[in-house]
Formats: C-alpha cells, structure tokens, sequence
C-alpha cells in the first residue's frame, strides 16, 4: 500500500510537470502581447518595449520555461499582470470560496441524484422511472449558464427569496443557487448511472437471496445493493470534486462567486499568462490529487481492492 | 485609449450635438442631501489603483475619487482649472516652463500636508522604468526636460521637474506643448505620498493613500471595494458617505439587481449592452432615467497603406465610398452618429457636416467606388481578390457590425472573410507591421484635444515601429507630420484648429489610410434613488455630485 501510494505520488509529480509544459507552450503560441495589454492598450510602443523587459517576456522561450518552473518548485508562481500580486496568495485568496461552492454542488448531485436513481432502479419502465428519466435529460442538457441565469431571475428577481448573486462572505442564502445549479447537472448523471449499475447489481444471486431471507427492501438496497454500488459512485464523485475545486468557471461567472473559476477567466481575457499557468497547475494538482484519494479509498470501501 | 473614455468639448458644435442628444444628467432637481451608500456592480475587478500603473475606466472610476492632481476638468465641462494647484500656471513666454503654485493646506488621507516634493516624487516614480507604468519612454511626458536621461539610467531624477520651495513647482519641456496641461489631469499625474509607497512596499496598489474625496476602506479581492468618505478632504465634500462597488457582476444580473434596488449603478464607465439598452428605453421606471453624451470616439477600417491592395490608393478611396455607416449606426440601436473624418465629436476640430467626398446620407458613393476600382484595373477579367476583415470581439455588437460590412462589399462584388479575433490577439496582429490588410478599429480620446487623435494613430512615428503600434494603416505623411509638430507648439487656438483641419483633409480627402465610419453616444442609466448622476465629458465615473435618497 506504501509502494502504491508513493508511486502514484512521483506519477502525480510527472503529470504535474507535462501539465506545465503544456499550459506553458499554449500560454506561447496564443497571439497577443501581455505587456500591451498590462500598459494598456494605447500606451506608446516604447513604453510597451519597456514594460517588455521589465516583465521579463524579452528572453528567450526555454529561459522562461527554466526559470518558472524553478520558481514553481520555490512555490512561487509569478506575479499576476492583471491583479498586481503574486499569483500563489491571488489563488488561494480565492480558493475558499470555490471549495465551499464545490463541496456544496457535490453534496447537490448526492442528495438529488441518488433518491431519483434508486427510485427509478427499483421501480423500472414504471411512470417514476420515465419520470425521472426527463429530470436527467433535462439537467444534463440544461447549460449550466442559462440554468444559472434562470434561477436568478426567477429566485432572486420575480419570487425574490434569494440573493441576486454575490459571496455574502460565504452565507447559506448566497450559497444556495449557485450550488443548486451546479449540483443539478451532476445529479442528473448521478441519477442515471446509479439506476444502470443498480440494474445490473440487483438480480444477482445475493439479492435474491437476501429477499428470499425475508429481510427489508430498506435494507437490501442500502445495506447490500448500495455498497456494491459505490466504488462506480466514488469514482465519479472524485473526479466532480477535483474538477469542482479546480474552478467551476461558468458558475462562478454567473452568480458573481469570487472563487479562482472566475479569476481564470479574467486572466485569460487579460493574457495574465503567470496567472492562468498558475490557475491551471493548482488545478490540475487539486484533480490529480482527487483521483489518488479515490484510488486510495476504494481500499476501504472494496474489500477486494488491494494494492 | 481605444475603447471605454468619453469627452466633450467645450465648443459650440459640440454642445449643439450634446443638446441633440438628450439628457446627460438625472435627477437633479431634488435638493442635494448627505449620507447613504452608493452600490455599484462592476464585472471585473480593478486592475491596480495606482495612478502610475492603471490605463483603464474601471480603475481610473475609483481612482478619480480618491486621488487629485494639479489641476483638473471644472465640473462637467472640458475646461481646466486648478485642483491641488492654487491658480493656472504661469507660462512662460517661449511655452517651455509652467511654473505651478500649490494650494496651503491641502493634507494626504494619512494627515500630512502636500508639498511639491510630493509632486516631484510621484511624477518620477511614475516614469521610472521599475514602476512598469504605461507612460515611461511615452510621448505624452517625453517632452519634459530630462525624461531621456531619466530613463535610460544616466540620471537619478527628472531636471525638468523642480521643486522651488514647498508650494512651488516648475515643470520645464523641451519644447512647447499645448496638450500638456491636459496631461497633467489625466490620473497619471495624480500625487501620492512617498511614505504611503514605502510602507505598502510593493503592493501600494491595493493600499492607495490620496486626498481626494473619498479613501479606499477595504478591498475583497473579486467581492467588494469600499470608499469612504474623506472628513479631512480639501474641496467641496461629497454627499455620499460611503460608495460600494459590487465586483463580478454580468451587465444582466447587475440590471436585476438594479430592478430590485440591490444596485444603484452598473458599470457606469462602459456604454450599456445593446440587449439593456433595449430593455430599459422601453422600461416606464428606467427610461425616462438614461443618460446621454458623446463618446468622443472615432471607428474606422484601417486599410494597411503597406499591404497589397491596400498600398493602391485608388482602392483605398473606392473602399470609402462603400461602407453604409447608417446601417452600422442602426445595429448600435442609433447610438451613434455618422463621420468622414478623424475627429470626434464634439472634440475641438470637428468639423460637423464633414464630406469631403460627397457621400449619400448613408455614407456610400456605390457608382464611384465601382469606378474607381474599375480605374485601379480591376474587373470581370481581375477581380478584386477576398479581403479579410480583422475585427475584435468584445461585445454582443461586434459580429453584428462585421457583418453588415460584410454585406456592404458584398453589393461592389467584393467578398470579405470575417476575422474575430479576442481583444488581446487583435492588438497583437493589428499592431504588428505587413501582418494585417484589413481591420474593424476604434479609438476613444485620453484627453480632450485634437492632438490626441493624430499622435498616437496617424504620425510617421506610431507607423514606424515593429509592435504594438496604434497606427493600424501604418500610414507615414511627413507633411502631416510637420502640421502636427507646428500645431503642437501653436499658442493660437484658431490656428492650431485650422492645422488639424488641414491634417483632417490629407488624411479623409487625399491619402485615405482609413474609411472613418461613426462616433458613438454613451448611454448609461441609474435607479431611482439617485440624483445628480451625469456622464462627464472626460471621466469615466465622478462620485462627487451624486446624493441618493431612501435604501440603505
């Protein structure tokens, strides 16, 4: 188990370091000169040359590359052109408030997606399970934004029971839409495939048997079928939570929540290159980090799973 | 600057066309009461309020409050008077020394009193290359005596700003320059104390000590920017007590919020969304309370005088008889109006009515321009080869108005491939020599002075460069070059206006680099419990003649 995980820790080390290259070389070949837009963008040619070299863009691609990466070893992830502040602070500034708003969405696609799942698996080709066949399509073809935008207008303007966007330092009425949209696609899914893997679990042999024995369909579901379930379950929760706490860019544009979503999305606009590089590393940690934990949970969760 | 800053000039045109355009102020017949907190929702976050570093609207709204420099617009006029300067300064004869008299008393938000050295320091800061601010090595201050020097390192300081004695200042250049006391009021010239910088380290542009009429409270980063209002503030206090600036809100959830009273503003420094615009104008409530004024903005296609066929001057005056500039005006929801020429109105210099090649109400010549094009040889045996039209696509608007150029060539029997490119890459391709034919381009005045729209755009000097230039044409006459530098140091306003005119009749009636198209008009609205909000012809966003009543 030591072995596994410390393996997986030097490969998360080794994806960590392509994801710089990457972001690195895209950050490059994208047309646009960060210090025109840092001097703004009528300032004079010569006062961008200069800001140029302050900004050290006037050397060579590889000495760039070099020196970032030997920073991000140091932890330090440049100093944001658009916000003029280191970018590591910036980010985790802001982290806060995309973690709350991600755990929550989570919590959303859990508490909605597995009920409408469990009820359409036990009850199939029923009314409930048709029923909650159109829930799934419709949140997973609703776009987040227009789902958004919607909630708002009706939430917070038509019927107004709930702030029209903002933070509110993290209050639960401020909380509530902006977790409540991005939870609803994910339930949706959740939906589906928690009903699929239910299908396939519940006419095994020890199902039946445990409905032969007399015992609760209560418990047949959540004390055997559910389990069985969960490995499918954790995987995908995993993968939600790591991509939720990368930045739920969309989200967070819509209900004006500070979080680093919509921070990227400010830096990519403004070719805040030292920014977006350090948004999309601390991202791409946060869900490569999220993908070992799940790894490392099935240990617990499946007794067959050994490492 | 291209997009964002308006103007208008204190001139009979313009205030005939500012009259035509409706109201430019709401509210102000109530009688001014005191306290209560204004709420603004802004989309982005302020870059910077350090007035040496920030080029924006967004931050220069705030900054404006918080800040002051020598002297300043009066009002909401284009006419300057003195702010921290006791009196307009003395010139001398050759316009080469402006000799600067501070006010006695006035004090930073830290309780410290303003001295020229204060001045001395912020302008040098300002300008220093270690500042990375956008007017070291610019044209604007390379005119002050010892910038050269200054930035190349042979000199620790400035020898062209002096400090007399505490009260006094004098500013010499190398050689006159009538804009230069508009450059002194842009909010690069805003002074700040040496302390302030020193204790912030490098981070002063989140820790902004000024004495303007409002201090910066606190600052979330992407939440909440809060200005207090300043006891000890030298001139006539604000009404506010408190202004918050709601950060990260869309344009159309800031209108909700608005509608709900939760907002009083919404990004005031930028022109309302067509789809607002819309809404609101048909609004009981809100239409009656949107505000009008010039933009001071001139939108044109630069054709590249570099680029095949571009570098035919023929094709050059065909492609200004075919552009329908009603049309594009019409996709802006008439906000805007039609113009030849290179200045905006009601900039001093704008010549309204201009036409020097006697276009339709619509601004084609259809006939001519197939002519002409027939004349520059080509036709059914050589067509006119595709062109791309490069544009920006920074709002809901600008596909739109692409397109409609699009069709505009289409009827001449030229075809034209849209080119959208983000607001960074469109900089970088436009400003980039023999790279682009073709290009949709704006420009919005910094100050109001004709100067500004010829400078930074038509000179041989903006053409001459490798990057970043503002010249899009890459257009060089260095007979406009020699107007420009005679109208610089001109002291006679007649004659200065008549040597842009001129410059204005090489450019839109003899050498064509550009087919000028429009000037827009600024819309903007407030909720109900605002009073005294204007548009002012300069600044983005001016706080001090605004009182609310009722809501929090």
């Amino acid at each position: 188990m030591t072995r596994y995980i410390i393996r997986r820790l030097g490969w998360m080390v080794v994806v960590l370091f392509g994801v710089a290259v990457v972001t690195f070389i895209i950050a490059f070949l994208v047309p646009g000169d960060p210090a025109r837009l840092y001097a703004g963008s009528n300032a004079s040619p010569a006062s961008v040359a200069i800001i140029h070299h302050q900004l050290g863009l006037d050397r060579p691609v590889y000495v760039q590359f070099v020196d970032y990466l030997w920073r991000v070893l140091h932890l330090d992830f440049g100093y944001s052109y658009r916000y003029s502040a280191p970018v590591l602070p910036a980010i985790l500034q802001r982290f806060p408030a995309t973690a709350e708003l991600a755990v929550a969405g989570v919590f959303v696609e859990v508490i909605v997606g597995l009920p409408i799942g469990i009820l359409a698996a036990t009850r199939p080709g029923s009314i409930w399970d048709r029923i909650t066949m159109v829930f799934t399509f419709v949140t997973l073809a609703a776009p987040p934004f227009w789902l958004g935008l919607i909630f708002l207008y009706v939430f917070g303007a038509l019927i107004p029971i709930f702030p029209l966007g903002g933070y509110g330092n993290g209050a639960p009425q401020y909380l509530f839409l902006p977790a409540l949209t991005l939870g609803l696609g994910g339930a949706g899914y959740y939906a589906r495939l928690l009903r699929a893997v239910l299908l396939d679990i519940l006419p095994k042999d020890y199902i039946r048997t445990a409905n032969a024995k007399g015992v609760t369909p209560g418990t047949v579901m959540f004390r055997h079928a559910l389990p069985n379930a969960l490995t499918v379950l954790v995987t995908q929760l995993g993968m939600d939570l790591g991509y939720f706490l990368a930045g739920v860019v969309v989200i967070e544009t819509v209900f004006a929540w500070p979080g680093i979503g919509k921070q990227a999305v400010d830096a990519i606009f403004n070719l805040d290159i030292p920014l977006v590089m350090g948004t999309v590393l601390f991202g791409a940690l946060l869900i490569v980090g999220a993908n070992v934990a799940v790894d490392i949970a099935y240990t617990f969760i499946d007794p067959r799973v050994r490492y | 600057m291209r997009y964002h800053v308006r103007s208008v000039a204190a001139f009979a045109a313009g205030v005939m066309l500012l009259a035509a355009c409706g109201n430019t102020s709401s509210g102000t017949s109530d009688t001014p009461v005191s306290g209560g907190t204004l709420n603004i929702a802004m989309k982005d976050d302020f870059k910077t309020l350090d007035p040496a570093v920030a080029y924006d609207t967004d931050s220069w709204s705030v900054e404006r409050a918080i800040y002051n420099g020598l002297l300043d617009y009066q009002g909401f006029t284009t006419q300057l008077g003195p702010d921290i300067a006791a009196a307009m300064p003395t010139i001398s004869s050759d316009g080469k020394t402006y000799t600067f008299t501070l006010r006695h008393g006035v004090k930073f938000s830290n309780g410290r009193e303003v001295t020229a050295d204060d001045f001395k320091y912020s302008f040098e800061r300002m300008l220093n290359p270690k500042t990375q601010g956008p007017m070291t090595g610019g044209p604007f201050w390379g005119s002050v005596s010892g910038t050269a020097d200054f930035y190349s390192g042979k000199a620790t300081g400035i020898s062209g700003i002096k400090v007399i004695d505490p009260y006094t200042l004098e500013i010499d250049l190398d050689s006159p320059n009538q804009s230069f006391l508009n450059v002194l009021a842009m909010p690069f010239g805003f002074v700040i104390p040496k302390e302030a910088v020193t204790a912030a380290g490098t981070d002063y542009a989140h820790h902004p000590v000024g004495t303007g009429p409002f201090t910066l409270a606190t600052w979330t980063p992407g939440q909440l920017l809060v200005l207090k209002k300043n006891p000890s503030y030298f001139g006539t206090p604000a009404y506010l007590n408190e202004v918050d600036f709601q950060i990260g809100v869309d344009a159309q959830v800031g209108f909700l919020r608005m509608q709900q009273g939760q907002a009083d503003l919404v990004q005031p420094d930028i022109n309302m969304p067509s789809a607002q615009y819309i809404q609101l104008s048909t609004d009981p409530t809100f239409k009656s309370r949107i505000v009008k004024a010039p933009n001071v903005d001139i939108w044109y296609l630069g054709m590249n005088v570099n680029v095949k066929p571009f570098d035919n001057k023929l094709v050059r005056q065909a492609f200004n008889m075919v552009v329908n500039k009603a049309n594009q005006i019409k996709v802006l929801n008439g906000r805007g109006v039609i113009n030849n020429g290179i200045q905006a109105p009601p900039m001093p210099g704008f010549v309204p009515n201009y036409n020097p090649l006697g276009l339709d109400a619509k601004g084609q010549s259809l006939d001519k321009a197939k002519a002409l094009l027939t004349q520059a040889g080509y036709g059914p045996s050589h067509p006119f080869p595709a062109q791309d039209l490069v544009y920006a696509k920074v709002n809901a608007d600008s596909d739109n108005l692409a397109s409609a150029i699009q069709q505009d060539f289409q009827s001449v029997g030229i075809t034209i491939n849209l080119k959208g490119l983000s607001f960074p890459a469109f900089l970088d391709v436009t400003g980039k020599p023999n790279t682009t034919a073709l290009s949709y381009d704006g420009w919005i005045q910094d100050f109001p002075d004709p100067s500004d729209f010829i400078d930074p755009i038509l000179t041989c000097t903006a053409a001459n460069v490798t990057a970043n230039g503002g010249n899009v044409a890459f257009y060089c006459n260095k007979q406009l070059d020699t107007l420009d530098d005679q109208a610089r140091g001109d002291t006679n306003s007649a004659d200065r206006l008549k040597l842009y005119q001129q410059i204005q009749d090489i450019v839109a009636g003899q050498d064509f680099p550009w087919v000028p198209m429009y000037s827009t008009l600024e819309t903007s609205v407030s909720a109900t419990r605002v009073h005294g909000y204007q548009l002012h012809p300069v600044w983005p966003l001016v706080l001090t003649s605004i009182w609310v009543t009722g809501g929090k």
